[in-house]
């Protein structure tokens, strides 16, 4: 069942085949979590409306047009189901702190320092993404993870599209400027 | 921003790759979904199939085998019949005499009961995509 397309497993799943909509999940279940994770920065929360934004599709299945793209709708779902409960808990937005620890930039390979160092410039690197704006951050998920069109992302997040270009050169330059701090500061 | 930047970013964000959910998400998805049984009925009921099955059946068995009388040709079914002036004309004198006509008629009426339900499943799943 793993060659299945997703319109293979939905007509599968609409005929009561849950086998299929295991591997449905499967597929789709980490980028969904992760489209909920860069709104809402709550691990919890994201693993809440991950698994409502699977049952609303479950629910929809039999009304989904099988002409269009489904990863569209369901990450337009995602998204959509995020930035709500955002809006319903408001969570506390931090800011960028330069009184982060320092951070080396070595070779991983080099030794054992390195390695720790690598992980903490990973780790520094994850931190930075979660303290993107919640739209800069899911723009740059679905543009660089996703490698999607400034259209798609524009139709799954209802923003216009210049609108996304603003939030993409907004998080490109947050990105960027909190990784050179941070290279800065060795 | 340069392209050298641009590339540096994709670089980072594909290093820091996808939020990693706890394992046991896809259980909960399944408990939550489980927890919310839907049962998805056909948009055709069967009941309706089968009315329209035992009507459409009556209409051609009728057609075939019951010919309009004389002088009723103005009849809606003699004007919109697609076997007009062919099945028409058969009617129960050629059970006394074994005729072409029968086999003909039979062969329309046993195609009609075997297509009907590859017609049901068909538009079901048409309906379904």
């Amino acid at each position: 069942m793993g060659d299945d397309s997703d319109l293979s497993l939905i007509k599968k799943i609409i005929r009561g085949n849950s086998q299929a909509l295991g591997v449905l999940i499967d597929r789709h279940q980490d980028f969904v979590y992760t489209i909920v994770f860069r709104v809402l920065k709550s691990k919890e929360d994201a693993e809440e409306v991950t698994q409502d934004v699977f049952l609303k599709i479950y629910k929809a299945l039999p009304t989904f047009k099988m002409e269009s793209k489904f990863t569209t709708w369901l990450y337009t779902i995602a998204y959509r189901s995020a930035v709500s409960k955002w809006r319903q808990s408001a969570p506390v937005v931090v800011p960028i702190s330069e009184t982060e620890p320092k951070y080396h930039w070595g070779d991983p390979l080099e030794n054992p320092l390195s390695q720790l160092e690598e992980k903490d410039r990973l780790d520094h690197l994850r931190k930075s993404i979660d303290k993107l704006g919640s739209n800069e951050a899911v723009v740059l998920s679905l543009y660089y993870l996703k490698e999607l069109k400034i259209k798609e992302i524009s139709a799954i997040t209802g923003i216009s599209e210049s609108n996304i270009k603003v939030h993409l050169h907004r998080g490109r330059k947050n990105l960027y400027h909190a990784m050179q701090i941070q290279k800065h500061l060795q | 921003m340069n392209d050298k930047d641009d590339d540096l970013i994709k670089t980072w964000m594909n290093e820091a790759g996808w939020a990693q959910p706890s394992p046991k998400l896809k259980h909960q998805i399944l408990k939550k979904i489980e927890s919310h049984p839907i049962d998805y009925r056909p948009v055709i009921a069967p009941i309706f199939w089968k009315m329209m099955g035992l009507g459409l059946s009556g209409i051609l068995l009728y057609a075939l085998f019951f010919p309009a009388q004389e002088g009723s040709t103005s009849s809606w079914w003699q004007t919109y019949y697609p076997l007009h002036g062919v099945a028409i004309d058969i009617n129960f004198d050629f059970f006394a005499n074994t005729s072409p006509q029968l086999a003909y008629a039979l062969l329309i009426f046993c195609c009609y009961i075997y297509l009907f339900p590859v017609l049901m499943r068909w538009w079901n799943n048409r309906l379904v995509s």
